[in-house]
């Protein structure tokens, strides 16, 4: 694994991708079954976990955190996102594929309109490895910037 | 939208009781196709259920907790993912443990009885509620012979769900169940 390390603004993320490093002592990867959900509270209503689907073409949204879904109104979970918005899904699946490629974490800052709202937001996405060492979830945490 | 009204959770929060989120999570990281969910009676109502496969053309409500509040519901889900776990694991020992009596008849497909658990799924029981296992430990409660107790212990080694023996041949239980009720 590559010992590059993501420059990240937001406190929470950074906080997250310390504790992601923590799972990776030792050189080891980090597996979905070494995850516990008690560990995960600080950053749980902003997570969204995606499933590598078989054929390794799609993600499918296992976990959408309450904060998303209550803000959105949506209910992602079990459907690909391919389902989603032609471009919204292409920017998704780029970023997703590389990770799984490259077996390394990706973070963006976007800035978007949200009903008429210009948001800055921070998302952070971390690959979880299966015993094979293959990425087989994705573990994505966003945050809104407010500066 | 406006995600910043949410309080967001800190570390000092961390003795918080279970949410439904946590159940989802663990849920999603485990491969386990459930996840909790409100619903609204005609009555006006709520009930936390567990969904099966939700957001599937097939998925439907596998349990329903009876709750309307949320930790209750969710040590109630928890619950149900427990008897789930045991049932699954109970076939999975019947099919590849030919020492074990075909105690688990395949039931019709209308009647889904959850089988009676072999002996492996037992030791697994006995030993996930003490958080340590011994042969002997398992040859007194199951009354069975201590070298097939002791590949019974061998087994959960094996697979990763106990560790190696210490001097006294004490295995100590590696996989959480500190979520489970009853082993909290």
């Amino acid at each position: 694994m590559s010992r590059l390390v993501l420059i990240l603004r937001h406190p929470q993320l950074k906080d997250l991708y310390q504790f992601w490093l923590g799972l990776c002592h030792d050189e080891r990867l980090p597996m979905a079954a070494d995850l516990d959900p008690a560990h995960l509270r600080p950053w749980i209503d902003n997570l969204v976990v995606l499933d590598v689907s078989v054929d390794g073409d799609d993600f499918i949204y296992a976990y959408y955190g309450r904060s998303f879904s209550n803000a959105f109104g949506a209910d992602t979970v079990g459907k690909p996102i391919s389902n989603l918005p032609t471009e919204q899904a292409a920017t998704l699946k780029a970023e997703y594929d590389r990770v799984v490629k490259d077996h390394l974490p990706q973070a963006r800052v976007y800035t978007a309109d949200f009903d008429g709202d210009m948001q800055t937001w921070e998302r952070l996405v971390l690959p979880l490895f299966d015993r094979n060492g293959d990425v087989e979830k994705l573990l994505v945490c966003a945050f809104r910037l407010m500066s | 939208m406006a995600v910043e009204k949410f309080q967001q959770r800190r570390p000092l929060e961390v003795k918080d009781p279970m949410t439904a989120g946590e159940f989802n999570l663990w849920c999603a990281i485990h491969d386990k196709p459930y996840r909790m969910a409100r619903h609204q009676w005609p009555d006006g109502a709520t009930e936390w259920d567990v969904e099966f496969n939700p957001g599937k053309p097939d998925g439907t409500i596998a349990y329903g907790t009876g709750q309307e509040d949320e930790t209750l519901a969710t040590l109630a889900a928890f619950a149900f993912m427990a008897g789930i776990e045991w049932a699954e694991d109970a076939r999975r020992t019947a099919d590849d443990d030919d020492e074990v009596p075909d105690v688990v008849a395949t039931p019709p497909a209308s009647v889904p009885a959850p089988p009676e658990p072999s002996l492996y799924a037992r030791a697994l029981a006995l030993a996930m509620q003490a958080g340590t296992v011994t042969p002997r430990q398992i040859q007194d409660a199951l009354g069975i012979p201590q070298e097939r107790a002791l590949r019974l212990t061998e087994r959960m080694e094996d697979e990763g769900i106990a560790g190696a023996p210490d001097v006294n041949g004490v295995r100590v239980i590696l996989v959480s169940t500190a979520r489970l009720p009853g082993n909290s």
